[in-house]
């Protein structure tokens, strides 16, 4: 072994406080250190020369570089080893920079810490192993599960580069909560306008499939090669036979509730959600369909001249391959039942945002007139409440839905359009509208649409002669204030959906306190979980308006292209590996990887004669951050380039 | 209860719903026991049952990979199955667990601070008559040596594990009887690398005392078998019941009360006490 150790000046970054001359020379007496030596810049085209010579020369064939930080450099000088022709694993830095001349002043004692650290290098570098990177054959083919407006933006983006898309989505139809609007803030474009042809882009893309009334039940594997159950659930209808003709709808005898509608108006037993549903096929709720409860009726059995009605389909369950994985759940509103002052549920005329959403819809319920639910009459004053579940941490989350303080001006403007006479009261906290155009959106709602802004919360709402009687505080004029309203609308919060954490698990990514999916960076990598090769889009992550929404969409998108476009993925070797002898199968180091890239597999154990349980890691997905080494007591599992082995020699040199 | 605990291993082994029913016989002596492995429905009657039932039977299961196995199971026994069954160790379906109500009855030293005498789990629970069912352990002093041990100086304490670890033969008799020292290959045993000392130097006996019970932290049941069986009467308990302390207080983790829960080492939570970064 002939371990070569290059001592860096780092101008004077070292030398000003360590002794690098005095580095070089105790290092050289090091056992196995067959040369060492000083340069004023190691990282430098000269200072990598002087390695690569001195290897070539020298037949150095192992190498110390004491330097600075191996997160700055340590690539550089594998590079370097690489090129001089040994393996680039083979080369460990001792930091004396960041680890002790930036840190201490006493020249003597600095020096005296530096040579410590390279003699700590020098043991590890003398049990390291030449290792080599192991490559991942990247399946071509993108996953988009949610089929909102930030899922589907997503699909649009992976197909324009032609590379194949599935989409699943839970609801008969895509289109998500933005299908549900009238109009959109800032600009008030019609929702429909803006989206119907993105659905229909959807529906005709051929690099598109796209699965609805659709569930991912089970996702095995790792980047680029993801294994992902799908469950389609049974729609009753031929979705290749249908044509969409809406016959058996107009026949069908029963009516319930339509969730669509959040409950305003009604749908039939067979129904599309919409008239605008992508795809325009109808489902059978089986268990309001007198088929499917009292086998009676088969009316629209009976209607449909192609026969696409099939009483008999069932759930099936396919499987497919995918090199990435793009999360677009999307949010559920808070549920405001926890806020009793508020009346929602007692009093008929309380609704919720979507409801409003829903009544302003022309193709909606009402027909687009804003109305008193209890009685259908136009609805002329409107009181609006602010923070509904949002930063209050008591009843609530923490955090601002981000949204409702838009859609709320939005409602407040759309108010007046649909009704002259009609007059909006906003109870609020504080406006927050940063945004492109947003603040002057929420001014022209105050200045041409007469909304009137009332700081302040509302203590109660209670009914008094078929009016609601809404009184809160308004703390800018330190008066308490009643207002006789027609309807009041909660601006509920954005909150995670409810099977978010079970979602979160199957896919091996992380959640907050909020069950909100996490990022794997709040900053630098917003749209990147830590399991690579998932990313997520839209308010499945944080609330997001649709802007926003559209914007993670296309960057989730091109962080799933970036895969694509490769054959394969490079993996650098330094991830863990279990020992088969010394595994005792106990599964901690299973349960305890934050990345979930450890399996438990069988073995047949030739000494005992019978077969037993042992870890194995899956390089590819294995990120080498040694949570397994520390909980396993056996020793059992190591991680290339930090072994116990080495650490141990390390231990023993000090 | 003997009769009983009979009565359920003949029936077991009768019925072939088990290969093999662990528990007690009487040891040549006439007085201790040493543990029973009978197969055949012929030989239960040579089970016995009283206060010399010491052993951990936890401790043989494993020995017996794909059998079915029926094992009398005092309380801690239970525990110590539980930690195995965590751990991937043994199968659920392939035992049956015959709880038996050990008497307060001062089986040995560790059982006047016992305070879960009732089988954690159990297919059947044989009750000590008389006794009121579901009664209390006994929570004497579960830590007062731990605290007696903690009141002192830091020096204090050094000096006397010192002591008490230098008598240390490294015949590794804890480990032996051990129920949850089943690794393949110990870490005292290990080459690649050699962890600590394998000689009877003081400097290899603490390591390898210290890292037994590092390693016991969060899965100690506290049967007491490897402090009954030291040859030169190290108090391992203490150290045993101080980690146990640490877990509990700081995790409110019980090791043994439940084979959901997943091993403390093993698992994360946010909530965790973050106090000892710094
Ligand atoms: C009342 C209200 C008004 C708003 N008005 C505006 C506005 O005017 N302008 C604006 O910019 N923003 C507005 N927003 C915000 C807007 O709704 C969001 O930005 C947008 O809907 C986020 O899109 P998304 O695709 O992330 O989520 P969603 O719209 O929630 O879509 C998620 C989709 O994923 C599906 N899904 C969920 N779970 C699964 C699963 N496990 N498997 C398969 N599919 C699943 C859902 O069925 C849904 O189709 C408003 C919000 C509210 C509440
Ligand atoms: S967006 Fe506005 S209304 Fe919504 S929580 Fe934040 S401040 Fe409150
Ligand atoms: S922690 Fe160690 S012994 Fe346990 S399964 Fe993992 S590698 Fe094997």
């Amino acid at each position: 072994m002939k371990i070569g150790v290059f001592v860096c000046h780092c101008g004077t970054n070292i030398s000003h406080t360590v002794d690098v001359e005095e580095v070089a020379k105790a290092a050289a007496k090091l056992p196995n250190v067959h040369f060492a030596t000083t340069y004023k810049y190691m990282c430098s085209s000269p200072g990598q020369a002087l390695i690569a010579d001195s290897i070539k020369e020298k037949g150095l064939d192992r190498i110390v570089v004491s330097a600075c930080s191996p997160s700055l450099h340590e690539k550089t000088f594998r590079k370097c080893l690489e090129e001089a022709g040994i393996n680039p694993y083979l080369v460990e830095m001792a930091n004396i920079r960041e680890h002790c001349s930036w840190v201490h002043s006493d020249r003597a004692q600095a020096t005296k810490k530096a040579i410590e650290l390279v003699k700590l290098s020098v043991a590890k570098v003398s049990r390291s192993k030449p290792l080599s990177k192991s490559f991942i054959p990247i399946e071509k083919r993108v996953l988009v599960i949610g089929g909102g407006i930030s899922g589907i933006q997503a699909a649009l983006d992976v197909s324009f580069a032609k590379f194949p898309v599935v989409m699943v989505e839970k609801e008969p139809s895509i289109g998500g909560k933005m299908a549900k609007f009238d109009k959109t803030f800032p600009t008030l474009d019609c929702a429909a306008c803006i989206l119907t042809p993105k659905m229909v882009g959807v529906a005709q893309n051929k690099y598109v499939t796209m699965h609805t009334f659709s569930e991912v039940v089970e996702v095995s594997g790792h980047v680029g090669d993801f294994t992902v159950k799908i469950k389609k659930k049974a729609r009753s209808v031929d979705l290749k036979k249908c044509t969409g003709c809406g016959a058996c709808y107009a026949k069908c005898p029963v009516k319930v509730t339509s969730e669509f509608d959040e409950g305003l108006g009604k749908r039939k037993a067979i129904y599309v959600p919409f008239p605008q549903a992508v795809p325009n096929v109808p489902v059978i709720d089986r268990n309001a369909c007198l088929w499917f409860t009292k086998k009676t009726c088969g009316l629209c059995k009976k209607v449909c001249a192609i026969g696409a009605i099939d009483y008999d389909q069932e759930d099936e369950i396919i499987e497919e391959k995918f090199g990435a994985i793009i999360v677009a759940t999307g949010f559920k509103q808070f549920d405001h039942s926890v806020y009793g002052e508020y009346g929602y549920g007692k009093f008929k005329d309380v609704v919720t945002g979507m409801h409003f959403e829903r009544m302003a819809n022309s193709s909606g319920p009402t027909g687009g007139k804003i109305v008193r639910p209890s009685d259908g009459k136009e609805a002329l004053d409107v009181v609006f409440i602010q923070c509904v579940g949002s930063r209050d941490e008591q009843k609530g989350v923490p955090y601002c839905s981000r949204v409702c303080c838009m859609y709320t001006a939005k409602h407040a403007t759309l108010l007046r359009e649909h009704n002259k006479n009609a007059q909006a009261y906003v109870f609020y906290i504080d406006v927050r509208a940063a945004g492109k155009n947003y603040e002057e959106f929420v001014k022209k709602a105050q200045d041409e649409y007469g909304a009137v802004y009332l700081r302040g919360r509302v203590s109660r709402v209670f009914e008094k002669g078929g009016k609601l009687i809404v009184r809160g505080a308004d703390t800018l004029s330190g008066s308490q204030i009643e207002i006789k309203a027609d309807l009041v609308v909660l601006a509920n919060g954005l909150i995670a959906q409810d099977d978010a954490t079970t979602i979160a698990q199957m896919l091996h990514i992380q959640y907050d306190k909020n069950r909100l999916f996490t990022e794997a960076h709040p900053k630098l990598a917003p749209v990147e979980t830590i399991t690579s090769g998932i990313f997520l889009t839209g308010a499945c992550q944080s609330p997001k308006d649709i802007p926003d929404t559209v914007a993670t969409a296309s960057a989730a998108s091109v962080k799933a292209l970036g895969l694509m476009v490769h054959d394969k993925l490079e993996k650098d070797p330094l991830v863990a590996r279990t020992n088969n002898d010394l595994c005792s199968g106990c599964k901690a180091c299973y349960l305890a990887c934050p990345y979930s890239a450890i399996e438990m597999v069988e073995i047949e154990d030739r000494k005992l004669k019978r077969k037993r349980m042992v870890s194995r890691v899956i390089e590819g997905v294995c990120a080498g951050c040694g949570n397994c080494t520390a909980v396993c007591r056996m020793g059992a599992i190591d991680v290339e380039g930090f072994t116990n082995r080495q650490i141990m020699r390390q231990i023993e040199a000090l | 209860m003997i009769e009983e605990i009979r009565q359920k291993a003949k029936e077991l082994l009768a019925a072939s719903k088990v290969d093999m029913v662990i528990g007690y016989r009487r040891s040549g002596d006439g007085v201790s026991t040493v543990p029973a492995f009978i197969d055949s429905a012929q030989d239960v009657d040579s089970l016995v049952w009283d206060q010399n039932c010491v052993y951990n039977l936890a401790n043989y299961l494993r020995e017996f990979p794909g059998k079915k196995i029926g094992v009398v199971a005092k309380g801690c026994d239970a525990r110590a199955i539980v930690v195995l069954l965590q751990e991937n160790q043994l199968e659920r379906e392939n035992l049956f667990i015959i709880g038996v109500e050990c008497g307060v009855t001062d089986i040995s030293e560790k059982c006047a601070a016992c305070p879960r005498t009732v089988s954690a789990i159990c297919d059947i629970l044989i009750k000590e008559k008389g006794r009121k069912s579901g009664a209390p352990g006994n929570e004497k002093d579960a830590y007062a040596a731990v605290e007696a041990l903690e009141a002192r100086r830091a020096e204090e304490r050094l000096g006397l594990w010192r002591e008490e670890f230098s008598r240390c033969i490294r015949c590794y008799a804890c480990r032996q009887v051990c129920p949850m020292c089943y690794c393949p290959k110990c870490v005292a045993d290990q080459t690649m690398p050699a962890w600590f000392s394998k000689a009877t130097s003081l400097e290899g006996n603490f390591a390898w005392n210290v890292t037994r019970a590092f390693h016991l932290a969060g899965r100690c049941v506290d049967c007491g078998e490897c402090e009954r069986a030291c040859p030169v009467g190290i108090p391992l308990r203490d150290l045993n019941k101080k980690l146990e302390k640490e877990a509990k207080e700081l995790y409110k983790y019980e090791a043994g009360s439940s084979v959901e829960a997943k091993p403390l080492f093993a698992s994360y939570d946010k909530d965790d006490p973050k106090d000892f970064i710094k």
